[in-house]
Formats: C-alpha cells, sequence, structure tokens
C-alpha cells in the first residue's frame, strides 16, 4: 500500500485556487483513504470546507485507483462525468503523487493542486496504516513495525488532516 | 496502489533453503501479479522448480493484497512450515515477518519503487523509486511480463 500525508495546510491549499475556480475534488478510494487522508468522506468534508469559505467546488469524483491511467481517462470522456471535467478549471486531486500525475497528464487543460507527498510503502494494520518501506530521502529508516502516520507526519512536517 | 518489483534470482532463493524445510509460497495477487513477479501462475511455477530440485513445498497460497495484515492472518498455513517465501512488495514481505515471526520469511522479489499503469498501452511507468532504482525513473515496463520496453508510450513527463 502507498502512503502518503497531506504536504498542504488547509490554509496553503487555498492560495492555489481562486473564487472563481469551478473546482473538482478528486479522490482515490484506496491506499490514500486508508492513510486518512483520503476517500468518499474526507473528500465530502474538503468540500464542505472550500464551500463554506466560498469556493465554488462542483463536482466530487471518487476513483478506485488514480494511478491507472486509463481509468482516469474514462472519467474524462465518460457521459456521466464529461460535462463536469470540461466546465471543470481546478482539480483537487486526494492521491498520491502516483495518482496526482496522472490526473495532471490527463487533464492538462486544468489546474490541478498538488496537496499530498508520497512516502513510500506500508502495511494496513488492524490498528491503521504504518510506513514500512519509506523512500530513502524521507530520511527515515525502513522497519517492519512501521512509524504511525501521525508520527511520520510529525517528523516531516506534513499533516494529516485539512482540520483547521 | 501499484509497486513495481523485480524477481530475486531462483539461485538466491535456493541459498536460503535446505531440504529439511517444510516451505510455503505466499503470493499477492494485485501489483506483483501485474508485473509478473508473482500471482497464482507464478506460485505454481516456482512450487514446481523447487519440487524438482527437491524441496518440500507444502503450501501455495494466493492473497489478494500482501499489505492487508488482516489478509495474512486469514490464512492457513500449515503449522510445520518454518520458511515463507512471500512473492510481494517490500510492504508485503514487511507484513509478513510482522505476522508470522516464528517463521523465516524469504522475499521473492525486490521493490524498484511506485508506477502508474496504462491497461490500454499494456505497461507500468515507474515514477518514484528507492534509492538502487533512481536510474530506472521514467522506464516503463510490459504488464504481466516486467519486460522493460524500448518505445515509450505514456508521454508523460517524470521527475528524475
Amino acid at each position: 500500500m502507498i502512503i502518503s500525508l497531506l504536504s498542504k495546510s488547509y490554509e496553503d491549499l487555498k492560495k492555489e485556487i481562486t473564487k472563481n475556480d469551478r473546482i473538482v475534488v478528486w479522490t482515490c478510494n484506496n491506499c490514500i483513504r486508508f492513510c486518512g487522508i483520503g476517500g468518499r468522506d474526507k473528500a465530502k468534508e474538503l468540500a464542505d470546507l472550500l464551500k463554506k469559505d466560498g469556493y465554488n467546488v462542483i463536482h466530487i469524483e471518487t476513483i478506485g485507483t488514480s494511478c491507472v491511467i486509463d481509468l482516469v481517462e474514462e472519467r474524462k470522456r465518460h457521459r456521466a462525468t464529461a460535462g463536469i471535467f470540461a466546465n471543470a478549471t481546478a482539480i483537487i486531486p486526494l492521491a498520491c503523487e502516483d495518482g496526482y500525475e496522472a490526473v495532471k497528464y490527463v487533464f492538462n487543460d486544468k489546474k490541478v493542486v498538488k496537496v499530498t507527498k508520497t512516502l513510500g510503502l506500508g502495511v494496513l494494520t488492524t490498528d491503521g496504516a504504518v510506513l514500512t518501506a519509506p523512500f530513502e530521502d524521507t530520511g527515515l529508516k525502513e522497519t517492519d513495525k512501521g512509524y504511525r502516520l501521525r508520527d511520520a507526519a510529525s517528523k516531516l512536517g506534513l499533516y494529516t488532516d485539512f482540520s483547521r | 496502489m501499484v509497486a513495481l518489483t523485480e524477481a530475486v534470482n531462483y539461485e538466491d532463493i535456493v541459498k536460503r533453503l535446505s531440504k529439511k524445510d517444510r516451505i510455503a509460497i505466499v503470493s499477492c495477487n494485485t501489483c506483483v501479479r501485474f508485473i509478473g513477479t508473482g500471482g497464482e501462475g507464478k506460485i505454481d511455477e516456482l512450487a514446481s522448480r523447487l519440487r524438482n530440485d527437491g524441496f518440500t513445498v507444502t503450501d501455495q497460497v494466493l492473497v489478494t493484497m500482501g499489505c492487508v495484515e488482516q489478509y495474512l492472518r486469514d490464512l492457513h498455513i500449515s503449522t510445520a512450515v518454518n520458511k515463507i517465501i512471500v512473492l510481494a512488495c517490500k510492504a508485503g514481505i514487511a507484513n509478513a515477518r510482522r505476522v508470522f515471526p516464528d517463521k523465516e520469511i524469504i522475499g521473492g522479489t525486490k521493490t524498484k519503487g511506485l508506477v502508474v499503469l496504462h491497461r490500454e498501452l499494456g505497461v507500468e511507468k515507474l515514477m518514484m523509486a528507492y534509492k538502487e532504482y533512481k536510474g530506472d525513473v521514467g522506464k516503463e515496463y510490459a504488464l504481466f511480463t516486467g519486460e522493460e520496453q524500448r518505445e515509450e508510450k505514456i508521454k508523460m513527463e517524470v521527475e528524475k
């Protein structure tokens, strides 16, 4: 399972969008959900926060995995969603960095706002996700026990939610 | 979701086995299957080869995702098994060591990093790599075989 955390606070995210943007909050329903920063509920939480602050969130899109490019392309051309994406000006993907790249690749005419940092691979334990195989550039060592995501966020200056 | 792996040489696996061992082979059925380093076929292939070479493979188990603890806890591995060869990414192998602390875990793959994949084009592209494989970032591999592609099919800029 890919382990990612939020690289931006809610305040930082807001600096990258405008009140004129027509925003789609995009989320994977796989790894990122297990990391506690994505999935349907988290996407709705973010959309609600943005709406409350006067941003124009036009849609929430949930996808199994954003790192499968043809699944993302399907959303762009499917009759149920094509119109929404044609109208959107900004997409906020709650996905790992690979997922972000795939969304940016497919929707190359949109502002795609990066909000996550991918740290490596990990295990979904019965107590939640842990990071067991961090990329070396995180400065964290590989460990079977794994790093709890709150601890990893604290060590690396990242975020586990958008709460203000 | 997708990690890119390469197979560990058969000889390197065998070096860690003895003819007295009771061996299980456990494979993830997700990322490793996509790149041809795991899945049911690879379990059968490895088990046959080991048996032909005189080793005792008692258990062959396919698990949906090797990186989910509960999935491994729910497996029924014979109590006599003392070594488990795991065909999964680094996370699946770590998970096996966590769940089966009384058994020796032998990783059957090495993890290169994370990919995007395109099913219609039939390739995976390495996007983020562990240090040892940084030089492979941007390379593409055929789905289900892992064969390195000469021609780029996913025209995506990759930070190297």
